[in-house]
């Protein structure tokens, strides 16, 4: 395999949360490389940190310390302009909730993110062979409310990569799916890693989706405590 | 279309378009009667002034008063003068008045009460009194022998003027009037009520009845009531007469209604009071009404920046929306207003001691009003936009 180069590098990642007068050290000192055409799958158990973590890398959020490096560029001291720019083009978030605007359309969901940056015809047919991708090209004019929760994730992966963009992170996308729907969107991740070589983070806590990935972190109490 | 600005519009539309509808219909119904709110003092309020103003023109002065020049007491030869006036482009009718110095006995009791001779047919068509009788007939030109006489004068029950007045003449009754030393009984024909405080003390007799108790009185007029074909135009109107070589003092209803200021600078200063207060209750209730449907909309407002929307396109959708809700509430509101209230407060006026008042909108008012509502709709959607926005995006999305 070729020399791969590092898109995200995590360096002594803190972060902090004040509950109160209670203070939570939810991160303690992360540090990990994520190379271009990297499937990571970061479990471990609830509270661990893992989407403390991925929210961190998928810049919703700020550290109390330490940097996160997007394709070499410090994204921690970045102004909020930039990191939202970094957003829209360098990475695709799937939530577990699956987030889409319950206004709105499969079809224009996939598209929004996109007609940030290009004409509505051409957001519209990209949306349309995405959607076709993941196999709701019959449901693009359904609204969220009308669709099942697989299908709604799978709206969320097509929005998610409608900009291509260079990580994919996806926290705990399986949560609220049946066995069948979470194991297509498994699948669908497979796929893009596989074929497409997108570079994927996901977090969750079932053991048995930590196969499909290429690498595997474990978290505990805020800090790595296996990697494989 | 290639910029991103149209990000909010094709956001709103689709709000528009998919909202529930009955949240959508309850937030524009709740604006709309902010907005109704907003006008109706102000329309009922103009409409008092108004209604003053119109009593002026109606029942008292006409559009203009012609009384006589500097140092004359009376218009000689009014009969002239009309003609001459009633040729003038933009007058209507004019008719002569002639004040009768003189005192009213009813069964004892005495009144120095303001007493006219008119001449009723040109009357008639100068003034509304003959519009407004309660009880009785309006004069005939040729009567002689009757008079008409004013609510307070009669002593119409609730008139609020009974000390004034002869406390219950009927018609039929007979009243002795004196002037000089002529006396002459007048047979009541008719009462009248206009509610208005200039015209509901006077008592009026026929010309022909003031020649056969006061010749030297004849072919003289205190003033000439001049209705015009628009209101609006008196100042036009003076000078065209002028021009006409009318010879006297004209004044203008709107003269007259200076002099009477008192009344309707009170009624202004508390529209302006209310106005005050109005604005605040629909400004804090449009702001109220906006900001908790956008507050509960701070998970979407968290996605969009998640997804790489960029903020001040957020901030543009929600104000757009602000915008929008507002629009729809003004117009509503103004349909309702015109449609409705409007129509139904100038059939059924509201009946108050000074007249009747209907509603009245000044445009200039009414589009402040509405820009005013809009403003407010844009800036109640402006504040939790920007909150939300300089919130992290996770605290919106979670509700934190």
């Amino acid at each position: 395999m070729p020399d791969r180069q590092d898109v995200i590098v995590v360096d002594d990642l803190e972060k902090t949360y004040h509950l109160g007068e209670v203070e939570v050290k939810a991160l303690k000192g992360i540090s990990l490389n994520i190379k271009e055409g990297d499937f990571l799958v970061v479990t471990g158990r609830n509270g661990s940190g893992k989407s403390t973590l991925l929210h961190q890398l998928g810049l919703l959020d700020r550290p109390t310390s330490g940097k996160v490096r997007l394709n070499g560029r410090d994204a921690t001291i970045m102004h909020e302009k930039e990191r939202n720019r970094l957003r829209l083009r360098e990475l695709g978030y799937i939530f577990q909730e699956f987030a889409l605007i319950s206004e709105l359309t499969a079809l224009e969901n996939v598209m929004l993110p996109a007609m940030m940056l290009e004409k509505t015809s051409a957001c519209k047919q990209r949306a349309r062979e995405l959607l076709a991708a993941v196999e709701l090209k019959e449901q693009a004019d359904h609204l969220p409310s009308q669709l099942s929760g697989g299908e709604q994730q799978k709206v969320a992966i097509a929005r998610a990569l409608i900009n291509d963009p260079a990580v994919i992170c996806a926290d705990e996308p399986t949560a609220n799916l049946d066995l069948v729907s979470a194991h297509e969107v498994l699948d669908i991740f497979y796929m893009l890693n596989t074929v497409a070589n997108h570079t994927i983070v996901m977090v969750t806590h079932e053991h048995e989706e930590t196969v499909y990935g290429n690498r595997l972190i474990t978290l505990s109490d805020g800090k790595i405590s296996h990697e494989e | 279309m290639k910029s991103d600005k149209r990000i909010p519009l094709f956001l709103i539309l689709r709000h528009l378009r998919r909202a529930n509808k009955w949240t959508f219909a309850l937030i524009i119904v709740l604006l709309a009667v902010a907005f109704i709110n907003l006008i109706f003092i102000n329309s009922l309020f103009n409409g008092v002034i108004e209604s003053n103003n119109n009593q002026i023109v109606a029942f008292r002065t006409g559009n203009i008063d012609l009384t006589p020049a500097e140092g004359q007491e009376y218009i000689n030869d009014p009969e002239r003068v009309v003609r001459e006036i009633e040729k003038v482009k933009g007058v209507r009718v004019a008719a002569p008045e002639t004040d009768v110095p003189g005192s009213l006995d009813f069964n004892g009791a005495k009144g120095d009460y303001s007493v006219t001779a008119i001449d009723p047919d040109s009357e008639k068509r100068a003034t509304e009194v003959a519009k407004k009788m309660v009880k009785g007939s309006y004069l005939d030109p040729e009567d002689r022998e009757g008079i008409i006489i004013g609510a307070e004068i009669a002593g119409e029950k609730d008139n609020g003027a009974k000390n004034l007045s002869f406390s219950g003449v009927r018609v039929g009754d007979e009243l002795t009037l004196a002037v000089g030393s002529q006396k002459r009984d007048f047979t009541v024909r008719g009462v009248f009520r206009t509610k208005s405080n200039q015209a509901d003390d006077r008592t009026f007799i026929t010309e022909a009845a003031l020649q056969s108790l006061a010749p030297e009185l004849s072919g003289r007029a205190s003033n000439i009531i001049i209705r015009t074909d628009n209101t609006g135009m008196e100042k036009e109107m003076v000078a065209r007469l002028k021009a006409a070589g009318v010879n006297g003092t004209f004044v203008t209803w709107q003269e007259v209604a200076e002099s009477l200021k008192t009344l309707t600078d009170s009624f202004v200063t508390i529209n302006a009071l209310l106005t005050i207060v109005g604005f605040f209750i629909a400004a804090v209730t449009i702001f109220i009404i906006i900001y908790v449907d956008i507050t509960h909309r701070r998970q979407e407002i968290g996605i969009l920046r998640a997804v790489g929307i960029k903020s001040n396109l957020v901030v543009s959708t929600y104000v757009l929306q602000g915008a929008v809700y507002t629009f729809f509430g003004v117009t509503l509101g103004t349909a309702l207003y015109f449609g409705c209230i409007y129509p139904y407060f100038r059939a059924y006026p509201f009946q108050i001691p000074i007249g009747d008042v209907t509603l009245t909108v000044s445009p200039g008012d009414f589009v402040f009003r509405a820009l005013t509502v809009v403003a407010v709709g844009v800036l109640s959607a402006l504040i939790p936009a920007i909150i939300a926005t300089r919130k992290g995006i996770l605290d919106d999305i979670l509700g934190r």
